[in-house]
């Protein structure tokens, strides 16, 4: 009996043993089939979707944002009852149940997408109904909280979170960011077991875009765009704002446009930023160039006479024209050939410099080249080759013969503004990694000089000439400052066959603002305008009115010179400095004043009337209460002190 | 006598004391491990609580954006408040040497009695 109990357990013991030995080789010598298998029972995957970066303006306001979202998928396989599956699933999405119900009508399929990149509220429902077969995936959603603001510049993204236009295309890269793949124990339902919380609540991000735009004035711009392209009946407006000094822009606008939040439905024509992708004919912003060019080679002064012979003026077979009749000139300076934008004065001056010297400058202010914008799309415009025919030297001299995008015009204007520099233009001011906080800063780039100080100097106040006196951009003008800039009327070239379409024009105006020191350089445009064409009937008023915000807006100080009507100041038609000018005008603005030396009646006027009358008077007043001005001392018609000093009481 | 008694006892409970520290282990590695399987699930459910305040901060956000654009605060200004838009008329240039001072109290202007 003894032996047989120590036999069997002898033999359990070898069968303990053995089973001891088998679990110790599976547990302890590595085995990637059994580890495979291990990991597919305990791990799970969970894949944490990076958040497309912000987009914000200059002043931290939001262009584009990612909210979270889930797009909503569907196993037709496993559902149970499809009818039910269906009708509740169409209810809570609000889509049509026919749409649901082909979508999983295929048995065989595993995997379908019922709706994509629906919001939280409405996927927190349908995750109550507990439906069999349905599943979730974490998304982020762009929203565009401006919908039109800025549209064909900031571009917009797929349905996969792709950037398809714009910005969203150019940095992609830096605003989608890497997805996240953490690898965790589940349970038996699938559950993850998380012992660290900031594995989920960290979520990935991709890089904030900070912009040089300021979307207040990207706004306003727009918005009179949009008033502009309806009052004219214009096919389309194009507006960029740079910062004179830097050529950053602060609004690009090319209309019309599309709303952000919804690019599917619009037309892709409109999807584009014109003011970048498109070039056409000038006009006679292009004088303002050539005209620097001969004062730069000391061909030409600014008070050097030239001959418009009237009116006509024949090259070869071709005979050359003023833009109307009336414009006819006979002697006029330099100064006046831009302000009366003589195309013979021009043509004349282009001869003089050749077609070498010519083209060569225009490449140097940026024509028929890229400017290394951060944009896509950016296009060169076109500048023939050489030799040049004399007749079409003289059409490129008045922006004929070739071809420049409103954003390259703009830059080449900046140059003269900022005293003779080419800078590269720019719209992203910074690039902010959110998950290391390393800022990025886009920094102006200067490419190259492209005219003398002196030069710029001297065209600048030419081109203030533009808007004074006879000049053609007097409707350009802000009260208050003073403006310089150039007028442009440019014919549409056919896009089959050759010559111009009848009737259409592009009429634009480009200038900066304050001449004598400029802040902003403004272009604008209207395409094929239905009522009235020329660029100082339709564009001109356009540039006063974004250039008088864009100053206001920044707290630029008017300058009491602009006050005067500048036909009466020397301007650039003489030798005379900036300095010289201003202390004319000033002095003429003092000698012609009515200074009253006893007390106005001012009873019963509001604040703003009581200003408009005095604010010329040189008399410190002294406002008590709010309403309207019940009595004053001194009382009116009783002299002003030696101070000048007057109060004035108000009652509601 | 008394500690040869208890020698004795401890010799005897010897085998339970080490049956029961070995069954306390294990009854302690069992309740740990369930236990960090309920912290786990509660750290789950903090995390989507997270993430739900998360997506509502972002929400708001988002309606913080809308009603900050210019486009909407035009549009109140203009249907709530039957204001207009600024024109050029309406600004006033005060020459260098007017100046204007506004007071609500009688007392801060000196010299009153004038």
């Amino acid at each position: 009996m003894k032996n047989k109990i120590i036999s069997l357990f002898i033999g359990i013991a070898f069968l303990w043993g053995a089973l001891a030995l088998r679990a110790a080789y599976l547990q302890f010598l590595p085995n990637e089939k059994l580890n495979t298998l291990q990991a597919r029972q305990f791990q799970t995957v969970v894949t944490l979707p990076s958040r497309r970066g912000n987009i914000i303006d200059i002043n931290g306001k939001d262009l584009a944002m990612s909210s979270p979202a889930y797009s909503i998928y569907a196993d037709p396989k496993v559902i149970v009852n499809k009818k039910q599956f269906v009708k509740t699933v169409s209810q809570i999405l609000g889509e049509p149940a026919a749409m649901i119900a082909r979508k999983i009508s295929d048995s065989k399929k595993r995997f379908v997408w019922i709706d994509r990149l629906v919001n939280a509220s409405t996927t927190e429902k349908l995750k109550e109904q507990n439906i069999r077969g349905l599943g979730f995936v974490e998304e982020w959603r762009r929203i565009y909280p401006n919908d039109h603001l800025l549209s064909t510049s900031l571009g917009f993204i797929g349905k996969e979170g792709q950037g398809l236009e714009g910005i969203e295309l150019l940095y992609d890269k830096d605003l989608k960011g890497e997805n996240k793949k953490v690898s965790l124990r589940k349970d038996a339902r699938g559950r993850p077991l998380v012992q660290d919380g900031t594995v989920f609540t960290e979520t990935p991000q991709g890089k904030d875009i900070q912009l040089t735009i300021d979307s207040d004035l990207q706004y306003f711009v727009e918005t009179e765009l949009q008033q502009a392209l309806k009052n004219h009946q214009a096919e389309a407006a194009y507006a960029v704002v740079l910062d004179a000094k830097t050529s950053a822009i602060r609004a690009i606008a090319s209309l019309p446009d599309f709303d952000l939040n919804k690019p599917e439905k619009s037309n892709s024509g409109f999807r584009r930023n014109k003011t970048v992708t498109d070039t056409y004919e000038p006009g006679s912003t292009l004088k303002t160039f050539i005209l620097a060019e001969a004062l730069e080679k000391n061909i030409y002064k600014a008070n050097s006479k030239i001959f418009c012979e009237n009116g006509n003026f024949k090259i070869g077979k071709r005979v050359i024209h003023e833009a109307e009749k009336s414009h006819s000139q006979g002697l006029i300076t330099v100064s006046e050939v831009l302000a009366y934008s003589s195309n013979i004065g021009t043509s004349k001056i282009a001869l003089k410099l050749g077609d070498a010297a010519l083209r060569e400058s225009l490449l140097r202010f940026g024509f028929g080249q890229k400017s290394g914008l951060d944009l896509p799309g950016e296009a060169k415009g076109i500048i023939l080759g050489l030799p040049w025919a004399d007749h079409l030297l003289a059409n490129v001299s008045f922006g004929q013969g070739m071809t420049a995008s409103p954003l390259q015009m703009a830059n080449a204007y900046a140059s003269i503004a900022n005293g003779g520099i080419l800078n590269r233009p720019y719209i992203i001011q910074s690039i902010t990694d959110i998950e290391t906080n390393q800022k990025t800063e886009n920094k102006p780039t200067e490419i190259r000089r492209v005219v003398s100080e002196e030069t710029a100097q001297q065209m600048r106040m030419m081109l203030a000439g533009v808007t004074s006196g006879k000049g053609s951009g007097l409707l350009a003008r802000v009260p208050g400052y003073i403006v310089g800039g150039k007028t442009g009327t440019a014919q549409k070239v056919k896009t089959n066959g050759r010559g111009y379409i009848p009737g259409g024009y592009i009429g634009s105006f480009t200038g900066f603002i304050p001449a004598n020191d400029p802040q902003y350089v403004i272009y604008v445009a209207l395409d094929h305008p239905k009522k009235g064409y020329y660029g100082s009937q339709v564009a001109a008023p356009l540039f006063a009115s974004i250039a008088s915000y864009a100053v206001r807006k920044d707290g630029v100080a008017p300058e009491i010179l602009a006050e005067k009507d500048l036909s009466q100041v020397p301007s650039a038609q003489t030798n005379l400095n900036q300095k010289q000018i201003e202390k004319y005008s000033l002095d003429d603005l003092k000698n012609e004043k009515q200074i009253l030396t006893a007390a106005p009646e001012l009873k019963n006027l509001s604040v703003r009337e009581v200003l408009q009358k005095v604010h010329q008077q040189d008399i410190k007043i002294k406002f008590l209460g709010s309403g309207q001005v019940s009595k004053t001392w001194p009382e009116a018609g009783e002299a002003l002190n030696q101070d000048r000093q007057m109060k004035v009481f108000l009652k509601e | 006598m008394n500690s040869d008694f208890y020698q004795d006892d401890i010799q005897r409970l010897k085998p339970f004391l080490s049956v029961f520290f070995i069954v306390a282990t294990l009854f302690s590695l069992v309740f740990l491990k369930m236990e960090e399987r309920r912290m786990s699930y509660v750290v789950l459910k903090q995390t989507r609580e997270y993430k739900k305040t998360a997506e509502i901060r972002k929400q708001k956000e988002i309606q913080l954006a809308k009603l900050v654009r210019p486009q909407f605060i035009e549009n109140i200004a203009k249907a709530k408040m039957t204001l207009k838009r600024a024109t050029a008329a309406q600004i006033i240039h005060l020459s260098p040497n007017t100046s204007v001072t506004y007071l609500k109290s009688e007392s801060l202007i000196p010299g009153l009695s004038n």
